[in-house]
């Protein structure tokens, strides 16, 4: 412990020894240290505070998660240091004045190193706008500053919402775009599906596939079968029925063919007296009748007369019916059957029928989907783009106004001139010890004998003669007058420059 | 350059000194007779240390004290200062390399070489300080020898008379190297100054002679320590030539200053002296935090 503080006295001696080329470093970095702060322009700051929502209100169509949140944030600052936007603003300002296209892009590529936009909280902006022209005076600066960065919020406003409005009229006619393209695609597949069909799906009723088809076939052809069936028991319980029954019923009436003999035979008369000849057709039939009477008359001898008997007609037409139905079942039976038949053997000669229509289904599925969901967009986007129009893309609050400051905001030359003097007097006594380590020279004879290895037979201490205390203080007294010089020359530039920024204020 | 001036000035001084003392026959008679009168007393007493006379003849010169108080150099009749305390304690170890257990010196260990890697790192104050420390002791002779050809400050900084030197004494070998010493009012110490300054210092110094006048200095009755100041062994070939003769060197080292490259370039110049020790001059920094942060203050008491 008592060697290293040995040791640290040691240096800090070696130091003092070496004083002069300590002073000599701290003024010669002092004063380029002080050179270089004195070039340093005047930047003149102005700041201002926005509100900026970058979404309106909608639901859906704002800021959902917090990545979204920051996404709008970074494009809000991103588009306040656009190209476009600086442009507008050199334009817009002093900057600008009397300014070709060119002198205004270089402007504003310039601006943008002279422009900060950092978002505070989530929507809050600050705007920090510098200018450091040194033909201009502060004041002047000052103002340009703050006119910079309320030309920034009013470029970045025209500029939001003139884009807020081109992105939806922008959005809109792409969505009909490819709303139309969808539907071209989708009568193609109608077309495709539609073509198909009547290759192969024989026209049948009804949608699905083949398959389906061919299942709903067999499913009525059983049906059909178990109607055959009850209609063809039904046909043979009326033929039972029917030979059950006679035929004819005979009925014993007096004068039952007489009577109609003699009506027969006046009705003749009655043509014949109206002047018709036998060749008159009523005529013909009259004595057809007659004879017939006649014959009847001749030969049913005494028994009566037969008549058809009606039961035996009625049932007769029932069976007719029910015999008609059979034969209209069957003949539907053998069309499915055909039916089913023909498609079978379709599937045989062609494989790939079931699959194509399968595939011809899907397209057509999916190209309805995407149809359907474009035309909800549609509908979303200009919902959304109303929105907008209504109540502007992007809510924009000014909280500060730009402010106007004519004194500089940095460079901070009091700081830095005293941080030159404190690095020039480090530097200085950083020198001095670098010179001390790489000069060797003995402090005290350990020292000395420790590192030369020779003996040594003693130490002199030096001696105060009047003469030398006499030099000794002269040099002191130049020593401090350097030293002090040197601070004293920091407090100076120090006051003037405190004097100039009284005078710019 | 220095030449005429230093001979013009030597001229005076001897003026000056014969008029002040009126010792201008005494000096022109004892000049012949010292290697004699040097030698007999020697041959009598040969372990006899306790006359504290030192051999050298001719006047005692004084030290001037405003000058070293001015420099910060010990007092020699001052109180104790910091300075004196820790020359003190660095003497001890230069005695104790200089002279064997027996009271002998040990392998010419009593030529002391101080010297420094570069200029104004304290060699002069340092030699000048040691020999006055030395000059303390109660049984020591001590002869301070400026052997800083090119930049001779000894004499001025102790206030004494400049004079021929031992570069005269090793360019002339007519010479007597004893009559160039100046003895001071210090009992204990004498010094040698410089002398004239020569373009081939070092080839001087290489030669054969020099062994035989440095056998002269320390031939005498008593102990006797012969410290050199040199020219910075980094600046000045004539430092490494003196250590072949010496049989200690005193490296300064400046605190703070030397650099470690310097200090081992210097070392190595100096490796014909078998001990080379460190002495750190100038120490601002004490781990005891003694002195560290009134670096300012007068630390004299």
């Amino acid at each position: 412990m008592t060697n290293i503080l040995e040791e640290l006295q040691i240096i800090l001696h070696g130091v003092w020894q070496r004083r002069w080329v300590a002073l000599a470093v701290a003024w010669a970095v002092c004063l380029l240290g002080w050179l270089v702060v004195a070039l340093i322009p005047n930047v003149y700051q102005s700041h201002a505070r926005v509100f900026v929502q970058p979404q309106g209100v909608l639901p859906g169509a704002g800021a959902a998660s917090p990545l979204d949140a920051q996404k709008a944030i970074d494009q809000v600052r991103q588009t306040m240091t656009s190209a476009a936007v600086l442009e507008r603003v050199v334009r817009i300002t002093d900057l600008g004045k009397g300014a070709s296209d060119r002198d205004v892009a270089a402007k504003a590529a310039m601006l943008r190193g002279n422009l900060r936009v950092m978002s505070q909280q989530d929507n809050l902006f600050e705007i920090t706008a510098t200018s450091s022209d040194k033909s201009l005076s502060g004041r002047e600066n000052g103002r340009i500053a703050a006119q910079v960065a309320a030309g920034l919020i009013r470029a970045f406003q025209e500029t939001s919402l003139a884009g807020g409005q081109a992105e939806t009229s922008q959005s809109l006619k792409f969505l009909d775009q490819q709303i139309a393209e969808q539907a071209r695609a989708l009568e193609a597949a109608e077309q495709r599906r539609v073509d198909f069909e009547q290759r192969n799906g024989t026209g049948l009723p009804g949608g699905g596939s083949i398959q389906e088809r061919m299942t709903a076939m067999r499913t009525e052809l059983a049906q059909i079968d178990s109607q055959l069936l009850s209609a063809q028991s039904a046909l043979a319980g009326i033929n039972g029925q029917l030979v059950a029954t006679a035929p004819e019923i005979v009925t014993t009436g007096p004068a039952g063919g007489n009577a109609a003999l003699a009506q027969a035979e006046s009705q003749l008369a009655q043509a014949r007296a109206n002047g018709w000849t036998d060749s008159h057709p009523d005529v013909q039939a009259l004595k057809r009748q007659i004879d017939t009477l006649q014959r009847l008359g001749n030969g049913g001898a005494g028994g009566g007369t037969r008549s058809p008997n009606p039961a035996y007609l009625s049932l007769r037409s029932i069976q007719a019916e029910r015999s008609a139905t059979v034969s209209a079942l069957q003949a539907r039976k053998a069309q499915i059957q055909s039916d089913l038949a023909g498609i079978a053997q379709r599937q045989v000669e062609n494989p790939g029928l079931i699959a194509e229509q399968d595939r011809l289904n899907r397209d057509y599925d999916a190209v309805k989907q995407q149809y359907d969901k474009l035309v909800g967009d549609r509908e979303a986007v200009r919902l959304r783009g109303d929105a907008q129009n209504e109540g502007g893309a992007v809510q924009f609050r000014v909280i500060d106004p730009p402010s106007i400051s004519s004194s500089p905001a940095s460079p901070n030359r009091p700081m830095l001139l005293f941080g030159v003097l404190v690095a020039g007097v480090a530097a200085g006594i950083g020198g001095a010890m670098a010179l001390s380590q790489l000069r060797t020279t003995y402090a005290t004879t350990s020292r000395l004998e420790r590192a030369t290895g020779l003996p040594v037979i003693g130490g002199i201490s030096e001696v105060a003669t009047p003469r030398r205390v006499a030099l000794n203080r002269t040099y002191a007294r130049w020593f401090y007058a350097g030293s002090g010089g040197l601070a004293g020359l920091c407090l100076l530039l120090l006051a003037v420059e405190f004097i100039q920024r009284g005078m710019s204020a | 350059m220095d030449r005429p001036p230093a001979g013009k000035k030597r001229a005076t001084l001897i003026e000056r000194a014969a008029d002040i003392y009126d010792f201008s026959t005494a000096l022109r008679g004892a000049a012949r007779p010292v290697p004699e009168a040097r030698s007999e007393p020697a041959a009598e007493q040969p372990a006899a240390f306790v006359p504290l006379v030192p051999s050298w003849s001719g006047h005692l010169h004084p030290v001037d004290r405003g000058k070293l108080a001015e420099e910060g150099i010990i007092l020699p009749d001052g109180d104790v200062t910091e300075t004196s305390e820790e020359f003190r304690i660095v003497k001890r170890k230069v005695l104790s390399a200089a002279f064997g257990a027996d009271g002998l010196p040990s392998a010419r260990g009593n030529f002391v070489l101080v010297n420094s890697a570069h200029p104004g790192e304290g060699k002069t104050w340092c030699a000048i300080n040691l020999a006055i420390s030395l000059a303390a002791e109660q049984d020591l002779d001590v002869l301070l020898v400026d052997a800083d050809f090119g930049k001779p400050a000894i004499c001025e900084r102790l206030g004494l008379p400049e004079g021929p030197g031992l570069m005269d004494a090793l360019v002339d070998p007519q010479m007597a190297i004893e009559h160039a010493v100046l003895r001071t009012d210090i009992p204990t110490l004498s010094v040698l100054p410089a002398g004239r300054q020569v373009r081939n210092d070092t080839e001087f110094l290489a030669s054969d002679r020099t062994r035989q006048v440095l056998d002269r200095l320390d031939s005498c009755d008593g102990r006797r320590i012969i410290i050199f100041d040199s020219p910075p062994a980094l600046a000045a070939s004539p430092a490494a030539e003196l250590a072949r003769h010496v049989g200690q060197t005193v490296l300064v080292v400046r605190a703070d200053r030397t650099t470690e490259a310097a200090l081992r370039d210097a070392v190595n110049l100096l490796g014909a002296c078998p001990v080379i020790r460190l002495l750190l001059n100038g120490v601002k920094f004490s781990s005891s935090g003694r002195q560290f942060g009134t670096y300012y203050g007068k630390t004299t008491q």
